[in-house]
């Protein structure tokens, strides 16, 4: 075999490896898509379930879980964004700096069924939260940090010195200069962890499992004090659960949230283009 | 005038010394240009003018650096202040990614001044001390990186200048720049003499000689010698520095 010919080869071989990624992918999406198409109407997304959920809406379950990324969001962005500004531009590399990092690259790996038990011992019980949105939240915001933290810092180091340099030597603060320039610099990437992270959030089920979630519960949440149903709980729920249930309705819950995780993961890598294009050095 | 003075200022990397023992008064509303090899620490020397020097770790200083008779290193010395006093234009043109008219606003905004009316009279005396009005003043919302090198370096001088600096410090500033570009730069060096004191590393000697009013010639972190540009050129004390301008040693 002459380079070319290994080459063509090569490339043969990638493609395959990557059509073995992507084809399952587009299978489950499309399975889902086809088999639950069916069970979507303004009644489905907007109704509180009925006859022990099987048949009626899931919106309680929709409403939660928005609820829940919302309160994961209040909480994990500014601690996370927070905290990766400081271990780029503020923290001196030391030992302790050191293992502050490691610690978050290990706290990523975490199975997300340890992050819900740390919740109930801590949220639920110890501060007395009791199985709530606030205790759900702040569950999901602790598993997200890791993932806002570490994006954050990234986007911020790719930004160059000289920016932070050229700053200083107009007389600017260190912190001017982060948020006059750096900041403005990373947005893309710090902007596409966050939302990276939440979506994680949004379909946990583990996490809110003990902390939050209600097995049925049909009527809105009124304060961060309540249970709530939430989109993923309720999936395994009416998939393992209950007995009888129609297809159609599982598979359209899992649209639902599916199409709810994917848009903001369209929306991500939206607005990575758009800053994209606005950035040159 | 005297605007600088440093008294006898050492600089060290870790155990090695960069500069030693180095006293050099520098006028105001005169251009000091520094020239010697590379490595020389003409470089580093003019960065302990404005202590950019202090973020590097492991480094070490001894020595004065007085401004206006003030020391720059004193334990209450202001640094965020004395590097509005003292602008920097570097090698390389590394304007923002923004536009021009934000590029020029930068320093002021950062000092607080948000008005536009004030904001845009800044930029415009800015960028016509830096001889760039002519060319960009029709279109301050394009962006920075799409002007020419040469007018990037200028819209980098004209940043500098918007924050009224009282000296002007540029490291090479032509280096990257073309011949016709450096010589508009040079020009712009040559007016800006009129309200700066200016201090320019450069290892293209005829700039030196070309533009400065006085020359240091640093050679391995020593200052050989120190004196009016035309003397170092034509007659200078030391063998060392001839051999240097002449082409014999470096």
């Amino acid at each position: 075999m002459d380079r070319h010919q290994v080459q063509r080869v090569g490339f043969i071989l990638l493609a395959v490896v990557a059509a073995i990624v992507v084809i399952p992918i587009l299978i489950v999406i499309g399975i889902i898509a086809v088999e639950g198409a069916g069970a979507i109407s303004w009644e489905f997304l907007t109704a509180m379930p009925r006859d022990g959920m099987r048949a009626g809406g899931i919106l309680p379950a929709i409403v939660g879980t928005l609820w829940l990324t919302l309160g994961t969001a209040l909480v994990a962005i500014p601690i996370g964004v927070g905290g990766g500004i400081y271990l780029a531009e503020y923290a001196r590399d030391n030992l302790l700096t050191r293992a502050i990092r490691l610690a978050i690259i290990n706290l990523a790996g975490v199975p997300s069924v340890v992050y819900g038990l740390f919740g109930l011992g801590l949220f639920v019980l110890l501060f007395r939260f009791g199985t709530s949105i606030l205790a759900g939240s702040l569950t999901l915001a602790i598993m997200t940090l890791p993932i806002i933290i570490s994006t954050t810092e990234e986007a911020l180091r790719a930004v160059p010195t000289e920016f932070r340099t050229v700053s200083a030597s107009l007389g600017g603060t260190r912190w001017q200069g982060i948020r006059r320039i750096v900041l403005p610099q990373a947005m893309p990437g710090v902007i596409t962890g966050v939302l990276l992270g939440l979506l994680r959030a949004a379909g946990e089920t583990a996490p809110i499992l003990f902390t939050v979630a209600a097995f049925f519960l049909p009527r809105l949440p009124q304060s961060p004090f309540d249970q709530t149903m939430a989109l993923p709980y309720h999936l395994y729920v009416i998939s393992t659960q209950v007995p009888a249930m129609p297809d159609e309705i599982k598979y359209g819950t899992a649209l639902v949230l599916l199409t709810l995780v994917l848009s903001m993961n369209v929306v991500a890598t939206l607005i990575r283009s758009t800053y994209r294009r606005r950035r040159e050095w | 005038m005297d605007k600088i003075r440093v008294e006898r200022l050492s600089f060290y990397y870790g155990d090695k010394r960069a500069l030693n023992d180095i006293s050099i008064t520098i006028k105001d509303r005169e251009i000091t240009a520094l020239i010697g090899p590379s490595g020389c620490g003409k470089s580093t020397f003019l960065r302990c003018l404005d202590r950019m020097n202090d973020a590097i770790p492991n480094t070490r200083l001894e020595g004065k650096v007085l401004l206006d008779g003030c020391d720059i290193y004193a334990p209450d010395a202001d640094v965020v202040e004395l590097r509005r006093r003292v602008g920097m234009v570097f090698q390389r043109p590394n304007p923002f990614p923004k536009s021009v008219y934000d590029n020029v606003a930068f320093g002021p905004r950062i000092l607080g001044i948000n008005g536009n009316r004030e904001l845009d009279d800044v930029v415009e005396q800015s960028l016509r001390g830096a001889a760039l009005w002519n060319e960009v003043g029709s279109n301050l919302r394009q962006d920075a990186l799409s002007l020419s090198l040469g007018e990037q370096q200028r819209l980098c001088i004209a940043r500098a200048i918007a924050v009224r600096p009282e000296v002007i410090l540029m490291d090479e500033p032509c280096s990257a720049l073309d011949p016709i570009a450096t010589l508009q730069v040079e020009e712009l060096i040559r007016q800006l003499k009129e309200r700066y004191c200016i201090v320019i590393v450069t290892h293209n000697m005829q700039q030196a000689a070309r533009v400065s009013d006085r020359t240091g010639f640093f050679w391995l972190g020593e200052l050989v010698e120190f004196d009016v540009t035309e003397k170092i050129f034509t007659n200078p004390d030391q063998q060392l520095t001839e051999d240097y301008i002449t082409g014999r040693a470096g």
